[in-house]
């Protein structure tokens, strides 16, 4: 069954994850483009609501990444948390497609997060960030087991971005083949209820992403121990 | 710590802990894949099982680290408030 799909019909010649992820990023640019022209000390409406999502990342990169990187990191964390969010929620209006149920969308957004949190391990400790990988026994007879370590650590960074993209994919395709199946099998009520499920999803994945980039960023600027 | 804080410490743990599953497993393939790549390079055929012990390993390692912090995040004392920092 092909589902009827708005911007793939008015741009063809572009998949519908690149399409939505345009228009995600032009409602959330126009949005804060508008706030910004009419920022009042008395906040009302739409600055309302940003003003409570920003004091939510603060709070958030603060409580997991520390007061002083915190400040520096929570626009980035921000922008995930917000960009993910309005791609998720577009997979439950009728007729458009969510981009993070394609895993070149989520993945595109894994890597960065991988190479940003390394690049800065490297910036802030130097030559001493390979001691986070070497595991907390440090001396010279414990050459064998801090290479042993080294691997472990090796493997378990290498997974983080499989992990961050394959399980937003995940849950959103879930979602959207749930929808599909059941919309075919019992199209009244259980669609219903499997949408209002999607909406939760929608905002803990978004969520959980801005999390685990936050305990990686945490991880990677922190003293090793 | 107040109510609300707690509770939203809670629904962290809880998102937290969510991860562990996938990790678990992904860990364990991401040694496998390793292990195999490596066997293709240098031509042998024991290295994939080396490696798919050390993702095992790994895998678990990061679900004991998920543990210790959940662990010390719970407790009260200063010795608590240390543990949850060491990871």
């Amino acid at each position: 069954m092909e589902t009827p799909n708005l911007l793939h019909s008015l741009l063809p010649m572009f998949p519908p994850y690149i399409t939505y992820s345009w228009l995600a990023m032009l409602i959330l640019i126009s949005v804060a483009a508008v706030v910004r022209t009419r920022l009042s000390l008395v906040p009302s409406g739409v600055q309302n609501l940003m003003e409570v999502f920003c004091d939510f990342f603060l709070s958030t990169s603060k409580a997991s990444i520390g007061s002083h990187y915190g400040e520096k990191f929570y626009p980035l964390l921000g922008t995930i948390f917000l960009y993910i969010l309005v791609c998720n929620i577009f997979g439950l209006i009728p007729g458009f497609e969510s981009p993070t149920s394609n895993i070149n969308m989520t993945a595109s957004m894994a890597l960065p997060v991988f190479l940003i949190y390394q690049y800065y391990g490297i910036k802030i400790h130097g030559i001493s960030y390979i001691k986070h990988f070497v595991g907390p026994i440090r001396s010279v007879a414990a050459i064998p087991f801090m290479i042993f370590m080294f691997i472990l650590e090796v493997i378990g960074h290498l997974v983080r971005p499989v992990t961050l993209s394959v399980r937003l994919f995940g849950n959103m395709m879930a979602k959207h083949l749930l929808l599909i199946i059941l919309g075919i099998l019992a199209p009244w009520i259980l669609p219903v209820a499997i949408l209002g499920l999607g909406t939760l999803i929608s905002f803990i994945q978004a969520y959980v992403f801005m999390l685990l980039t936050a305990l990686y960023l945490a991880g990677a600027v922190e003293e090793a121990h | 710590m107040t109510g609300q804080d707690k509770e939203k410490s809670v629904a962290r743990q809880l998102f937290e802990a969510s991860t562990v599953g996938i990790n678990l497993v992904l860990c364990t393939f991401a040694g496998l894949a390793i292990g195999y790549g490596l066997d293709k390079l240098f031509d042998t055929s024991y290295l994939k099982f080396v490696f798919l012990f050390m993702g095992i390993v790994a895998g678990f390692r990061e679900l004991f680290r998920i543990a210790k912090k959940q662990g010390g995040n719970q407790g009260a004392g200063p010795a608590a408030k240390d543990d949850s920092k060491d990871h």
